[in-house]
């Protein structure tokens, strides 16, 4: 990517909001470790969408336990914290447990990044399709748009999730592709609804 | 669930950031900033409130206490 397009729709810093902020540079420090993805509500909002949230979340990849310490230790000398507790080995079995961990600014509740690592061949394919979304305006990779939209309007389904999928198509349209969404759709029955009988 | 309308109006929405590329961000922002804002509002008012010190830990979950002592006082 040329710095010239870079520049072309990157944001200036004074046209961020806290949230833009707090998430680009939590992904900046998670970047120097391992791949990442923002998926859902943020890239909703970071693409315009009108509507509140506390929380961003973040998948990355299964880390070993010697590489996840090395990425908590760098996160905390950044000045975040963990809401779970300090203790690197016990913070890498939450993620083992696919149980999010709760990032925030040194001394203040919100907002968080939840991080949790990948589960399944659909956490793991979003982590390869990741893209970069201009209408952010940010640096941040994000799960692909068609994956958003099949999860919000298959999987999630509350209001909101839908309104976030009616605005993906509105204001991403270019991005839609609705034989990639069916796709998705698939193999979220394979592998979500299947989870969710057991 | 709720009515057609809001819907509606996530779409207006929506279409006016597809036209009015240069316009939208700064509304949003300072939408999105004031919630923000909000939050740290409420935060001292249940840290003023009868045991509001265990109640922001619990409302955030906080095992870390540690960690978050200064906003907690």
């Amino acid at each position: 990517m040329s710095l010239l397009f870079i520049a072309s729709y990157m944001r200036g810093i004074s046209e961020r909001n806290i949230l833009d902020k707090f998430c680009t540079e939590f992904c900046s420090i998670v970047e120097r470790h391992t791949k990442y993805i923002v998926v859902s509500g943020f890239l909703a909002i970071s693409t315009g969408r009108a509507r509140a949230t506390e929380d961003i979340d973040m998948i990355i990849p299964r880390l070993t336990q010697a590489q996840f310490r090395n990425l908590h230790s760098d996160l905390i000398q950044n000045d975040f914290d963990a809401l779970q507790g300090t203790d690197p080995n016990e913070l890498f079995s939450y993620l083992e447990e696919n149980i999010s961990l709760r990032y925030t600014r040194s001394g203040e509740f919100l907002p968080e990044m939840e991080v949790k690592f990948a589960k399944d061949e659909l956490d793991t394919e979003q982590l390869q399709k990741r893209i970069k979304v201009p209408l952010s305006g940010l640096d941040i990779w994000f799960s692909d748009i068609n994956t958003n939209i099949a999860f919000k309007e298959h999987y999630l389904k509350s209001d909101k999730d839908l309104e976030d999928a009616r605005h993906f198509r509105i204001v991403l349209s270019e991005f839609v592709d609705e034989n990639a969404i069916r796709n998705v759709k698939m193999l979220i029955d394979k592998y979500r609804m299947q989870e969710n009988r057991k | 669930m709720r009515d057609a309308s809001h819907m509606e109006s996530v779409e207006r929405w929506a279409h006016f950031i597809r036209n009015h590329p240069n316009e939208w961000r700064a509304e949003h922002n300072a939408f999105i900033n004031a919630q923000f804002e909000k939050h740290r509002e409420a935060v001292q008012r249940i840290k003023a409130s009868p045991n509001g010190r265990a109640k922001l830990i619990e409302l955030y979950r906080i095992k870390n206490v540690a960690a978050y002592e200064d906003a907690l006082k």
